[in-house]
C-alpha cells in the first residue's frame, strides 16, 4: 500500500470513528445557542408553575422530587471510594406527566429529551420562552414566541454529565449572554477527576474549583475544593473564597474538613459535630507555648472546675449523657487565681489524641464544651493541597 | 372552586416510553388522561347535585349515586364521603362558619386535592375485610402523587401516616406507603369507589394548615 492509500485509509478510519462517536453521544448539539435543537430531540412542554421552588413534583420512581434553582450536581462518594454526580432533580422528574401539546404556543418552558445509544434517554436542554414584544397585542403563535433563557446538559460517550451550560438574552435582536457553566472531567478508570466553572461553553478558560485525589488503588483520598461564603471584609459584605480539603475513610466517608479559620490558620474539623458543642478552639501542635495557642488564652472565672475528656468520634447524641467508659477524662481541675486551666500537663496526651480520626477532645467547663482542634502546620496544608500526593497519609 | 383541566389533550406527539416512566409496566400518562377526564365528570356531576338540593336539605348518598352515578359508585364508601363533605361544606357557608381568614370547606380542599393529584402506580384489587359490606376486588387501587409545597411535605414525611413513604410494586397493595384511590374501572368509564385514609390524610393537613 502506497503512502497515498495508507492517508486515504487512516482518514475514513478516523472519521468513521468520530462518526461512530457522534452517534453515540447523547445530546450532543452545536456549540451556538442561535442554532435550533436536533430536531431527533424530544420536547416536553410543561407549566412555568412546574419550576416552582419548594414544589414536589412526581420521580420516575414515584418518590418526591424537590424543585429548586440548582441545575448543577452535587457529587457523593460511594463505599467504593469512587466519586460520582448525582442526578440533578429535573432528571429525576417523570415529566411524561407533566406533558401537554398545546403549550407549543404558549411561553411556558420546553424540555428537551435526547436518547443515549444504550436506549436510555438524557436531559438534553430547557428553554424558558417569552411572548415578543410585537406579539404581546395579538394572539400568539408558536412563531411568536422568543427563547430567552437557555440552559444546556452534556454528556460523554458513557452518559457521565460533562457540562451544565447557561445562557439568556432579552430580546431576538440581543446576542446571547454567556452564564456560569459547569464543567466536569473524569479519570480514565472512572471516577470524578475534577469540577471547573467557565462562561458560556466549558472547554475554555476553566477555572478549577474542586478537584478529587485517587490513590493508586482508584479510591478517592481527599476533595480540594474552594468553598464560597459571605463574609465582611473592610466593612463591606461580600464574597470570599476559601480553599477546603475534605478527606475521606477507606469507606468513602467523610472523615475530617482541613479548612482556613481565624486569622488565615488551618485547622483540621471532625466531619460531624458533637451535640451541644458550640465552637472550636485550636491547639498548636509542634509548638505548645506559641501565643496563637487558644488553650494557652483560656480565661475562667477563678476556682471555676474544667475538665478535658476525650470521646469516641463515631458517638452521637449529647456526650454529657454518655457512659462513663466512653468518655475519658484527660484533665480535670479549678482554674487558679487568674483564671487560667493548667492544662500543660495533658499536653502530650492532648497532641496524640488531636491526630487521631477516631477520637474527639474537648475543653469542658461551666458554660459548655469546646472543640479541640489541631493547628495545622503551613507545611502540612501544602501537602494537602498538593494533588500529586495520593497516600491517606498525606493529609493526615 | 372548579376542577380545572390544566394539563389536558396529552400527548400524541410524544411516545411514553421514551419521555416516561420506561421502568414501568404502568402506563402513567394514559392513566392521567383518564383520571382527567374523571375530574371533569365528577365536577360536572357535583355542579349538578349542588344546583339540584333546596337550601338548607342534606345530600344522601343515595343523591350523589342519582346525581354523580357517571363518576361515583352508587352505595360506595366514596359516595357517603362525598355527601358528608358537600353538608359540611353547605353548613359552614350557610351559617357563616367560613373559619379563620376566609378558610374553604372541607369539599374545597378535596376537590382541590383532587386537581393536585396524579395517577402514579396501580395497587391491584382491593380486597375487602372480612365482613365488609362492600364486594370484594371489585375497586382498583390508584396510587396518586399529590403534588404540593413545603408545607404540606410535613404530612407525607411524618413517620406515624406513611412508614417510610414510597411507591409498593406494581400491583401490590401495601398501607402506609402512598397515597390512593379506589376506582371501578368499566371499559374505559372509571367511577371513583373510595379515598384512602393516606389520601383523606393529606386533604385534611392541607385545610387544617388554614388554621395554622
Amino acid at each position: 500500500m502506497n503512502a497515498f492509500m495508507k492517508n486515504l485509509c487512516a482518514g475514513l478510519l478516523l472519521a468513521g470513528l468520530v462518526g461512530l462517536a457522534q452517534a453515540g453521544l447523547p445530546c450532543a448539539s452545536p456549540a451556538s445557542p442561535d442554532a435550533p435543537p436536533p430536531a431527533r430531540w424530544q420536547k416536553v412542554f410543561a407549566r412555568d408553575s412546574d419550576f416552582e421552588i419548594g414544589l414536589r413534583l412526581l420521580g420516575h420512581d414515584g418518590s418526591r422530587i424537590e424543585a429548586t434553582r440548582r441545575h448543577a450536581p452535587h457529587f457523593s462518594v460511594s463505599a467504593k471510594g469512587l466519586v460520582a454526580l448525582e442526578p440533578v432533580w429535573t432528571m429525576l422528574v417523570d415529566w411524561s406527566v407533566y406533558h401537554d401539546a398545546s403549550r407549543a404556543t404558549q411561553p411556558t418552558p420546553v424540555l428537551y429529551f435526547d436518547m443515549s445509544a444504550d436506549g436510555l434517554r438524557q436531559l438534553c436542554r430547557i428553554e424558558r420562552r417569552q411572548l415578543a414584544a410585537a406579539a404581546l397585542e395579538h394572539q400568539g403563535s408558536a412563531k411568536d414566541l422568543l427563547v430567552t433563557e437557555i440552559t444546556q446538559w452534556r454528556y460523554d460517550v458513557q452518559r457521565r454529565l460533562t457540562a451544565v451550560e447557561n445562557w439568556t438574552r432579552s430580546d431576538s435582536s440581543a446576542a446571547w449572554q454567556p452564564g456560569p457553566a459547569t464543567c466536569y472531567a473524569y479519570h480514565p478508570r472512572g471516577g470524578l477527576l475534577r469540577e471547573s466553572t467557565a462562561s458560556g461553553r466549558c472547554g475554555s478558560r476553566e477555572k478549577v474549583v474542586e478537584r478529587h485525589v485517587y490513590s493508586a488503588s482508584q479510591r478517592v483520598l481527599r476533595t480540594i475544593a474552594i468553598e464560597s461564603e459571605m463574609a465582611e471584609v473592610d466593612g463591606v459584605l461580600g464574597t470570599v473564597n476559601r480553599q477546603v480539603v475534605i478527606v475521606y475513610d477507606d469507606k468513602g466517608q467523610e472523615l475530617a474538613r482541613y479548612i482556613e479559620v481565624k486569622g488565615g490558620r488551618i485547622t483540621r474539623l471532625p466531619a460531624t459535630k458533637p451535640e451541644g458543642v458550640r465552637d472550636f478552639w485550636l491547639v498548636s501542635g509542634e509548638d505548645m507555648g506559641r501565643a496563637t495557642d487558644d488553650l494557652q488564652r483560656i480565661r475562667l472565672s477563678p476556682g471555676a472546675p474544667w475538665k478535658v475528656i476525650a470521646i469516641p468520634q463515631s458517638s452521637s447524641g449529647d456526650f454529657k449523657a454518655m457512659p462513663s467508659e466512653q468518655m475519658r477524662v484527660l484533665a480535670e481541675g479549678q482554674a487558679d487565681m487568674e483564671g487560667r486551666a493548667s492544662t500543660d500537663s495533658t499536653r502530650p496526651a492532648i497532641r496524640q489524641l488531636l491526630g487521631d480520626d477516631g477520637s474527639l477532645v474537648m475543653f469542658w467547663y461551666m458554660l459548655g464544651a469546646v472543640l479541640l482542634v489541631p493547628d495545622i502546620t503551613a507545611t502540612a496544608w501544602k501537602t494537602c493541597l498538593d494533588e500529586k500526593r495520593n497516600t491517606p497519609a498525606d493529609c493526615r | 372552586m372548579p376542577i380545572s383541566l390544566s394539563r389536558r389533550t396529552l400527548l400524541a406527539s410524544v411516545p411514553a416510553l421514551l419521555i416516561g416512566s420506561g421502568a414501568h409496566a404502568y402506563d402513567r400518562v394514559q392513566a392521567g388522561e383518564r383520571y382527567r377526564r374523571w375530574c371533569e365528570v365528577l365536577e360536572s356531576n357535583l355542579q349538578t347535585l349542588s344546583a339540584h338540593l333546596p337550601l338548607g336539605e342534606k345530600a344522601t348518598p343515595e343523591d350523589v349515586a342519582h346525581r354523580c352515578a357517571r363518576s361515583v359508585v352508587p352505595g360506595s364508601r366514596a359516595a357517603t364521603n362525598l355527601s358528608d363533605w358537600l353538608n359540611l361544606s353547605r353548613r359552614e357557608r350557610e351559617f357563616g362558619l367560613s373559619g379563620p381568614r376566609g378558610s374553604s370547606g372541607p369539599m374545597v380542599a378535596i376537590k382541590r386535592l383532587l386537581t393536585q393529584s396524579l395517577p402514579a402506580g396501580d395497587g391491584g384489587l382491593f380486597p375487602e375485610p372480612s365482613g365488609s359490606p362492600y364486594p370484594d376486588r371489585t375497586l382498583r387501587v390508584w396510587y396518586v402523587h399529590v403534588e404540593g409545597g413545603e408545607r404540606l411535605e410535613r404530612y407525607f414525611a411524618d413517620p406515624d401516616r406513611f412508614n417510610p413513604y414510597r411507591l409498593p410494586p406494581e400491583g401490590t397493595l401495601e398501607r402506609k406507603a402512598y397515597p390512593f384511590l379506589l376506582f371501578e374501572e368499566r371499559g374505559n368509564q372509571l367511577r371513583l369507589g373510595g379515598f384512602s385514609t393516606e389520601w383523606i390524610g393529606a386533604a385534611e393537613f392541607a385545610r387544617s394548615l388554614q388554621f395554622g
